[in-house]
């Protein structure tokens, strides 16, 4: 690993964390009003969101902030990946006089450093209000954290499905995004697995483990 | 062989996309301490092969090494030694130049400051501006004081001049010339722009389609392909088949014919054809460079290299 290429890719990054954030926001915010009586259109293409009576147990303002995390990943994964080719900087970046490996390493944690501390900030102001007696009119127990939690640990396979997906060379990009449609449609199946930490969480370990070795591999002979 | 001896040697390299040879066979052996230029038209395969040479591609079959060593599994130390300036200076556009120095700076265990601050002052390159907000030039004397400051025993440059005006391209050669001057230092650079060529290579190779024709000293090459202007009496003679004719027409009743390596048995021939007044002019390198390489791949007569394998 190699701290001053963590630091660039978190400051070539930052703005896409910043986006989440503000997006999170948008939706609390607009959760509130909502719920509070004031009529507020909805925005487009998001699902309505509205305080629902029982927090946390799949409502609809923590699927929103899965969505944002995810929609973050998806382009963190790309960002870091085929910003590279497209500004033609992997040639630079490529000949500095560290192991490829490095590189790669270097840039995944930076990725996944920057997803987890801005998609996982909403999520917990979220559950530690939901938490907190007295703030709404709904009970609250810590099992009902378990879907939201179960989603968002399974969205760091979305980040490196992206990765690959800017890394492959194939021209047509419905091939290029295999990855990342494969990938959304497991994490989408398996928040139907029952007992998830016997079930999911094995599956989803086997799954990263599987798609590091194939991005280290094609990062070790890719050409540019 | 002892691909040591050499600061660039290639052994049967072959390179292939879409089915199509962009480098074919290709055998090069740049000796150290020179500086080479590498020619060709678009497409000739001169950015493919360079790069094979700085591993950024996995050549189809053959070896290549740098400085003696295999550019297969290239070693952080071993590339610190190469330097590699790719096509359109690829650098991070939202980054300062300083920032871009630091950054740059990171990854090497060898940085000569003073020299980056050099190039940069002498040219009054503004450091705490973005590299997106500095032109073609400067970004590209930003890139050479980059690929410089480890000192490296050799630069590899990809077209450097592409896209600098006149003005810019002298500053970014003298620099160049400069660092010519450094004993031991090995430089490969190619570009579509011969005068740049002209003034600092004393090697030249010239690739057409995938193969390298020629590999000598640039001198050499440019005397060797000259225009021949002679006279003839009655139907124009058929000369496509005399030794060392690339080219020949008839223009305003004279005969032009460009020819590699005019001999005295090609003087004997052009008695027998009855050709009279014969002039044999010398051409600069665009000159040579565009007659040797403006006909088809078989029209190409072979080139009087020198031994490439010593």
């Amino acid at each position: 690993m190699h701290k001053g290429l963590i630091y660039k890719e978190l400051r070539q990054c930052w703005f896409l964390g910043a986006l989440t954030l503000l997006a999170c926001m948008g939706f609390a915010w607009w959760g509130k009003v909502t719920t509070a009586g004031y009529d507020v259109p909805p925005p487009p293409l998001i699902v309505k969101a509205r305080f629902w009576s029982v927090q946390m147990s799949l409502d609809v303002l923590s699927a929103n902030f899965l969505l944002c995390s995810g929609l973050l990943a998806i382009a963190l994964g790309l960002v870091q990946s085929a910003w590279e080719q497209v500004g033609g900087t992997w040639y630079f970046l490529m000949h500095r006089p560290i192991p490829r490996g490095s590189i790669l390493t270097s840039k995944l944690t930076a990725g996944l450093m920057l997803w987890a501390v801005c998609s996982s900030i909403p999520l917990a102001l979220y559950i530690a209000w939901a938490a907190t007696p007295g703030t709404h009119p709904s009970p609250f127990a810590w099992w009902m954290v378990s879907p939201v939690l179960h989603t968002w640990l399974s969205i760091p396979m979305l980040y490196l499905a992206a990765f690959q997906c800017g890394l492959l060379p194939n021209r047509w990009h419905g091939t290029r995004l295999l990855p990342c449609v494969a990938i959304g449609g497991l994490c989408f199946a398996m928040q139907f697995l029952a007992a998830w930490w016997l079930t999911g969480f094995p599956v989803m370990c086997v799954v990263i483990a599987i798609q590091l070795k194939a991005l280290y591999q094609t990062f070790s002979v890719k050409g540019f | 062989m002892v691909p040591s001896d050499y600061a660039i040697f290639t052994d049967h390299l072959t390179r292939s996309y879409d089915g199509r040879r962009v480098v074919d066979d290709l055998n090069l052996a740049i000796p150290r301490g020179s500086v080479y230029g590498l020619l060709g038209r678009n497409g000739a395969g001169k950015s493919t092969t360079i790069k094979m040479l700085t591993g950024m591609v996995q050549p189809d079959s053959g070896d290549a090494w740098l400085l003696g060593e295999n550019v297969v599994g290239m070693t952080p130390q071993h590339r610190e030694r190469v330097a590699y300036i790719a096509e359109n200076h690829p650098l991070y556009g939202w980054m300062t130049v300083r920032e871009s120095v630091a950054f740059a700076r990171s990854f090497q265990t060898r940085w000569n400051q003073s020299l980056v601050e050099m190039i940069l002052d002498h040219l009054e390159v503004p450091q705490r501006r973005k590299l997106s907000q500095l032109s073609n030039g400067q970004r590209a004397q930003v890139s050479l004081a980059i690929a410089l400051a480890p000192e490296p025993e050799l630069l590899i440059l990809d077209d450097p001049t592409l896209g600098l005006d006149t003005v810019v391209r002298r500053d970014f050669l003298e620099s160049m010339i400069e660092v010519i001057h450094e004993s031991g230092r090995t430089i490969v650079l190619s570009s579509h722009i011969l005068m740049d060529i002209d003034r600092i290579a004393d090697r030249v190779g010239i690739m057409v389609k995938g193969r390298l024709v020629v590999d000598c000293p640039t001198d050499h090459f440019r005397s060797s392909v000259r225009r021949v202007v002679a006279s003839f009496s009655g139907d124009a003679p058929d000369c496509s088949g005399l030794p060392g004719v690339i080219n020949a027409r008839v223009t305003r009743g004279q005969l032009e014919l460009i020819v590699v390596g005019f001999s005295e048995e090609l003087e004997q021939a052009f008695c027998s054809l009855n050709i009279r007044n014969v002039d044999a002019q010398e051409l600069n390198l665009e000159d040579a460079f565009i007659e040797f390489t403006r006909g088809s791949r078989r029209s190409l007569p072979p080139f009087s290299m020198e031994p490439v394998y010593a």
